[in-house]
């Protein structure tokens, strides 16, 4: 049995289809022999001659010994397709082997073909009767514009200046596919078939008319196999040769008139008799049923530059140019064009993709180009299949969401039953949500569809299970899950007063206050590439306060710093001069201290690598934060750390910053600033114990003056000592 | 050995250069089992079936004499498909006739042995001119119909005919109709990447070529085709065109000699 599956892709498909007895009864006339010889794979055609002298079966075995094992699998294509198109024939001996056998009348046709070398099927009328024959060059030219008014007309009978002889109703039976027609008073616009169609190479699309016809014929009562037959004897004869018209049947003339309107003949007439000369579109039928490279001549320059050359004076190139880039200016024999992004764009929602493009460029590249490697600019070909992928960056499902479970049992059995049938897209046992694909229609189990419905029963809409429960349209959006972090996300985009931001679910939109006073930026959910963008980025983490605040050792921050980092947070995203200085820094910890009974004192701690810069901003930030915190003092000191004095076994030398007397008067430093400390005393009491007394620059005094408490107060707390502050009196 | 940057077919286009020999003095010797018409049936045959598996497929006949090669046929010139045989066949004829008539007294081996080198150059030259013709072309190679026995005059010519179609990438093929083993043909398909044989039954000619010389070049890789075995690489002196095991060569050009000389003789 055949593995390979029977796609109608080409002619030779359409042969493979036709019923055995047609098939057996083709292989009659010599030349469909050697037409469908010439269409095999070359495995198949080797297959077939060495077997041509061979008149007993021979086993699969034998033949599956003449190839390596890496070509198994073409052993296999070869084989499938000489067995599909009736060449070989298979049987199992008694042995339970296969073995194949040839088609004995192919096999003598072919036989006798060798033997006796080629035979045509008509001979040539002589050249004293035929007068005028067009020379090569007259005929292909011919022959071009034939089958180029041809097309033109298929595409757009408004553009094509000469009008054709094919008649109305054959057109829009190879319409058919082609052009899809909205409004009788529109005129018909092409498909996403019908534009790759025009893209295709002219073997390929003169095989879609062909095919077309056929089955057109089919049902006009013409026989396919004669049909057939009569196209293929066509391919064999000579360009350039005149044959009488007289040696054809009554059939054969009819369709010899209409291949001449496509340009596959040229007919005309004599004083007594009338012949056709066969164009090289008809000779070269045989060759394109194999599916090789054709020989056309190239007429376009891609630049790296991204402008097109086009040397063709053709209408039908310059359409076809037109649909994916632009068409700058056209001078007599050349169409200059550039390929932008809008271009391909428009291209790309006309349903033709990057692949149908590069592959066109690369084809129909002009011979001076088309000896390079690569003839299309990597550049060229890489950007265009990136803008594609542009387009298909966000994926879109549509979704329902649950939410709300009343227990994780349930959560967990819809989990699963969503995963059975594949389609769980997101889930979060924490805060128990889970989004799913819809329901496939074509289950009929109707057990899992009763679980399916008393979990949703069971939920309660919240509001935000509102706007998902009724299905979107497939092109809405998924998935909106977090909307706290969805309105943090407004706020990063630069929307100011996010917290005054509504959502309108019912109809899906979202009103940002600039939005309200001129109702300028009203986005839909649907249309939002911003959010949707920022949604499908998943891994990238999520700005919010808590990056203001960095903990050593994962520590968790505890409610006051979170409230100072989200202060700090809230600072850089209102204020705008200070917000790029507040960009990059954070803090390490903050602790509120009690000083001098009711005031209370800030100290935050801030990473030593980060002083500098936060000493910059020093006073302004501590104006901002002293605003947010109303009434309380505002210090910041750098962390260092203190090392214990080493043992007797450690070997580790330690440094002296490290020491606990410099980190203290560091610290001392660190608290008093803006002011400078110009002088320390220690006084020592007759009992022993000790005063600290440090002297303040005088410059800073009116600042710091009301400060001197809370710096001795946050002191006391960070180093156990006493220290008084005073400013000196005289300018020492 | 970067090959002329070419644009070739990717499927089983191909362009077969066929070496027919045809010395009198082998055909009508003992060492051949076959008639001389018997085997030209059977190539005709051949050919035929090479111009029916694909319409762009081109076969050049060559013919070696012993004194001459000529081109016989060529399928791509213009002519009736009708008469291909009759062309074929009258032209062979008149070269025959030519070769006898030229008998030169200075030829290079003597009139036992064909003139291989003639017929080699001659088809990588109608080769190199189809790389030039234009955009597209069929993937060249050469099949070599020998019966003669090696000329050793010939030695230097054939190798260099070698390594050039080894350069092209161009594979000659060879099957041998005579009784002994060809040492020049064995290292040439060896070296270019071809397929030598020597048939064991001549009658079934026409089979032994339709299965293993039919194959187009793509689709080699995947077939098993003859393997060399035991390929003769002995080379022979430039003096007496001996074949050598051991012998002196020049530094400069390295070509060998069975006696120490003191001036070498090609480069001097």
């Amino acid at each position: 049995m055949p593995q390979v599956r029977i796609v109608a892709r080409n002619f030779m498909d359409m042969v493979a289809s036709l019923p055995a007895s047609k098939l057996d009864k083709l292989y009659d006339n010599s030349f469909i022999c050697e037409a469908i010889l010439r269409s095999l794979p070359p495995l198949a055609k080797k297959y077939v001659l060495q077997l041509l002298y061979i008149d007993g079966p021979v086993t699969a075995k034998l033949l599956e010994e003449w190839v390596i094992p890496d070509g198994v699998s073409k052993h296999k294509v070869a084989i499938d397709r000489l067995i599909q198109l009736r060449v070989l024939s298979e049987t199992l001996d008694r042995k339970k082997e296969a073995t194949y056998r040839l088609n004995p009348t192919f096999q003598i046709n072919l036989q006798k073909h060798i033997l006796h070398g080629g035979i045509l099927p008509r001979e040539p009328m002589p050249s004293n009767v035929t007068v005028r024959l067009p020379s090569l060059e007259d005929l292909d030219a011919y022959a071009v514009q034939q089958w180029e008014c041809f097309l033109l007309h298929l595409i757009n009978s408004a553009e094509a200046e000469k009008s054709t002889n094919i008649s109305s109703s054959m057109m829009k039976v190879f319409q058919r596919c082609l052009l899809s027609q909205k409004d009788d008073r529109e005129p018909p616009k092409l498909t996403e078939s019908g534009f790759q169609f025009l893209l295709m190479e002219t073997s390929a699309q003169l095989w879609y008319i062909i095919r077309e016809y056929i089955s057109n014929s089919e049902e006009h009562g013409v026989d396919t196999a004669d049909l057939i037959a009569f196209l293929l004897e066509l391919s064999f004869h000579v360009t350039g040769e005149a044959y009488n018209v007289n040696t054809l049947t009554d059939v054969q003339r009819r369709i010899i008139k209409d291949l001449a309107d496509l340009g596959l003949v040229k007919l005309q007439q004599g004083r007594k008799e009338s012949w056709f000369i066969p164009t090289k579109l008809a000779t070269n039928l045989s060759i394109s049923l194999a599916d090789s490279s054709s020989r056309k001549q190239g007429f376009v320059v891609v630049e790296t530059n991204f402008r097109m050359y086009a040397y063709s004076t053709s209408k039908l190139h310059c359409e076809i140019l037109r649909l994916f880039s632009r068409i700058e200016y056209q001078l007599p024999n050349l169409i200059v064009g550039s390929i932008t992004k809008e271009s391909l764009n428009k291209a790309f929602e006309s349903g033709i993709t990057s692949e149908q493009i590069i592959s066109f460029l690369q084809q129909n590249a002009h011979p001076r180009v088309a000896e390079k490697i690569p003839s299309v600019p990597e550049n060229v070909t890489d950007q265009i299949r990136l803008w594609e992928s542009d387009l298909n960056r966000v994926e879109m499902d549509p979704a329902h969401l649950y939410d709300e479970f009343p227990s994780r049992d349930v959560f967990e059995a819809a989990c699963d039953f969503a995963r059975e049938y594949g389609g769980l897209l997101w889930e979060n046992s924490k805060k128990m949500r889970l989004v799913v694909k819809p329901l496939p229609p074509s289950r009929n189990s109707h057990h899992h569809c009763a679980i399916a419905t008393t979990i949703a029963q069971q939920l309660q809409p919240t509001w935000a299970n509102l706007a998902h429960h009724k299905e979107f349209p497939s092109r809405s959006v998924i998935s909106l899950v977090q909307l706290e972090e969805y309105l943090q996300v407004l706020e990063f985009l630069g929307h100011n007063t996010a917290k005054s931001v509504r959502v309108d679910v019912e109809n899906s939109q979202i009103w940002t206050p600039a939005a309200s006073e001129q109702r300028l930026r009203t986005r839909t959910l649907q249309r939002s590439k911003i959010i949707f963008r920022f949604f499908t980025l998943r891994s990238f983490k999520m700005y919010t306060a808590l990056q203001k605040i960095h903990k050593d050792r994962d520590a968790e921050p505890t409610e006051f710093e979170e409230t100072v980092a989200q202060a700090l947070f809230d600072l850089e995203n209102t204020n705008q001069e200070i917000k790029s200085d507040l960009r990059d820094l954070y803090i390490n910890s903050a602790m509120q201290i009690d000083v001098s009974g009711s005031k209370k004192a800030v100290a935050i701690h801030v990473p030593y690598r980060l002083r500098k810069s936060f000493r910059k901003i020093h006073p302004r930030l501590v104006r901002e934060l002293e605003k947010k915190f109303s009434g309380k003092e505002v210090v910041f000191i750098a962390t260092r750390r203190i090392l214990r004095p080493p043992k007797k076994g450690s070997a580790i030398k330690r440094p002296r910053t490290r020491t606990l007397t410099a980190v203290h008067e560091a610290m001392l430093e660190d608290i008093v600033y803006p002011a400078e400390i110009s002088g320390k005393r220690i006084r020592y009491r007759l009992d022993g114990s000790k005063i600290m007394k440090v002297f303040l620059d005088p410059k800073a005094k009116n600042d710091t003056e009301n400060k001197l408490e809370t710096f001795a107060g946050v002191y006391r707390k960070l180093s156990g000592k006493d220290v008084v502050f005073e400013f000196p009196i005289t300018e020492a | 050995m970067t090959p002329v940057q070419s644009k070739i077919y990717t499927d089983d286009v191909s362009l077969l250069m066929v070496l027919i020999d045809t010395n009198p003095f082998f055909w009508n010797s003992i060492n051949s089992t076959l008639s001389f018409s018997k085997f030209l049936s059977n190539v005709l045959a051949f050919l035929n079936s090479i111009l029916l598996l694909n319409q762009l497929n081109q076969v050049v006949v060559i013919a070696t004499g012993y004194n001459s090669c000529d081109y016989i046929f060529d399928s791509s010139a213009s002519q009736n498909h009708n008469q291909r045989a009759e062309n074929l066949l009258q032209k062979l004829e008149d070269f025959v006739q030519k070769d006898e008539s030229l008998g030169r007294d200075d030829s290079v081996d003597g009139p036992g042995f064909s003139l291989l080198s003639g017929s080699l150059s001659m088809a990588l030259c109608y080769i190199q001119k189809v790389f030039r013709s234009g955009p597209l072309h069929p993937r060249p190679r050469i099949l070599c119909l020998h019966g003669s026995p090696d000329g050793p005059g010939q030695y230097v010519a054939i190798m260099n005919a070698i390594f050039s179609a080894q350069r092209s990438m161009v594979p000659i093929d060879s099957c041998i109709m005579g009784a002994q083993h060809s040492a020049f043909l064995q290292q040439a398909s060896y070296i270019t990447g071809g397929v030598y044989l020597k048939p064991q039954h001549l009658d079934g000619l026409f089979q032994y070529l339709s299965t293993v010389f039919a194959t187009d070049l793509h689709s080699r890789s995947f077939l098993q085709l003859p393997k060399p075995v035991g390929v003769d690489f002995r080379a022979s002196c430039f003096c007496h065109k001996n074949t050598i095991d051991m012998g002196y060569i020049c530094s400069v050009c390295l070509s060998i000699f069975c006696k120490h000389h003191k001036k070498c003789s090609t480069c001097g």
